[in-house]
């Protein structure tokens, strides 16, 4: 789609007991409050491997970065133009 | 034939609040709204008046404003003392539980490969630890509550075509101190970075209503807006903020601005005139509108969902996407 982020399988790897996939799938009511701290801190695992992996690569990891422009799609621009539809209440 | 500028303009009070007066005329204004009158008032007259808008689960709409919601959550704990995994615990169960589907038991949100529940999810947890040690710090408002989801409403020194006063009204995500500086923050969320520069915003509408609001309902006078882009990919969400300025010049001419759209508003609803801008058609990837306007006229009330026997009200139909 729009942004390039790596795809790799390193970059998707998961190694720890709770895999985000299951904990994707677990009702909220079944859950709790130790698998949901622990679905947090799966992603911010996630997130670390992302950004090691971004610096393998030798991709800036720098918040914002996208390594190419996004194409002209309507999805991207709809994004923006509905954005503010959110400011509740009204 | 139907007439479509003869139908019932009674839009349901739970989409738009109670922002119509008796007559079906928009009398507070959102910048949402606002912006789309003064695209086009066909396009204001579908959308708004005759309530026609993208439905509500569309799953832009619907990221952005789980976003804001739970960012608004997480905000206000961390302002009553939560830690910010605390904080931040309270706002991922709401966000698990909004997308949850409790009578098919599975995950209730869209599929859309940029906007779902899987993305939502990752997109506050990231974005909360982005800024963790944020140094953007919430004001207080003069009743002494923190600045976060502030509603606003002031007079727009406008009537509306039955003589009542237009107002502009909205909520403010935050204003806060940034570097010593005073800002209106807003939180906007794309696909793409490149939507998500200041240079997008200015000039925009709803960052200069904000900021306006900001001084004439609070007192506080900021310096423009620190924009906190969010930018969605499939695998990863990226963060950058920027800082958008609004002098205070650019904002009178703003709302002097605001006022001629503002009566041409009211003057198209008391003549009931509600003429197409062509020019506008093709902006933005096209205008969803544009198969009904392109429509012959006997035609547009079927394509809109609408019929004679007053079924205006009934609203969300996905009209061309």
């Amino acid at each position: 789609m729009a942004n390039e982020f790596p795809t790799s399988p390193e970059v998707l790897g998961e190694a720890s007991a709770f895999s985000l996939s299951d904990l994707a799938l677990m009702s909220p009511g079944e859950m709790g409050p130790s698998a949901e701290m622990a679905y947090i801190n799966e992603l911010r695992a996630y997130r670390e491997r992302y950004e090691r992996a971004l610096g393998a690569k030798g991709v800036r990891a720098k918040p914002g970065a996208s390594t190419k422009a996004a194409p002209k799609t309507s999805l991207a621009l709809l994004d923006v133009a509905f954005g503010d539809d959110s400011d509740g209440g009204f | 034939m139907t007439n479509i500028l003869e139908l019932p303009r009674t839009p349901k009070a739970s989409f738009y609040g109670n922002q119509f007066g008796a007559n079906g005329e928009q009398t507070r204004v959102n910048a949402s709204t606002f912006q789309t009158s003064k695209a086009c008032l066909r396009k204001y007259l579908y959308e708004v008046l005759l309530a026609r808008r993208k439905p509500e689960t569309d799953p832009h709409l619907r990221f952005g404003t789980l976003i804001h919601a739970a960012k608004a959550l997480f905000e206000l704990n961390k302002s009553r003392g939560a830690s910010h995994d605390l904080a931040l615990q309270g706002a991922f169960r709401f966000l698990l539980r909004e997308t949850w589907d409790e009578v098919r038991a599975k995950p209730g949100f869209t599929e859309d490969p940029l906007k779902n529940r899987s993305t939502l999810l990752r997109t506050f947890v990231w974005y909360a630890d982005q800024y963790r040690d944020d140094t953007f710090e919430t004001v207080m408002l003069p009743s002494g509550a923190p600045a976060i989801e502030a509603q606003f409403e002031f007079d727009s020194g406008v009537r509306s075509a039955s003589g009542e006063p237009m107002t502009f009204v909205g909520t403010i995500d935050k204003i806060g101190k940034f570097n010593g500086v005073t800002y209106v923050g807003e939180t906007k969320t794309s696909s793409s970075a490149r939507f998500l520069t200041a240079q997008n915003y200015t000039p925009d509408g709803q960052f200069s209503l904000y900021t306006c609001a900001a001084l004439v309902c609070f007192g506080i006078e900021s310096d423009g807006v620190v924009l906190d882009g969010i930018e969605i990919g499939t695998n990863a969400t990226a963060f950058r903020r920027v800082i958008v300025p609004r002098p205070r010049e650019v904002l009178e001419e703003w709302l002097r601005d605001a006022r001629v759209h503002l009566r041409r508003l009211s003057e198209a609803f008391g003549r009931n005139e509600w003429p197409q801008n062509d020019a506008a058609c093709g902006l933005y990837g096209g205008c969803r509108f544009r198969g009904v306007c392109g429509a012959n006229p006997a035609e547009r009330a079927g394509l809109l969902g609408l019929s004679d026997d007053n079924t205006a009200t009934k609203e969300n139909q996905n009209v061309s996407d």
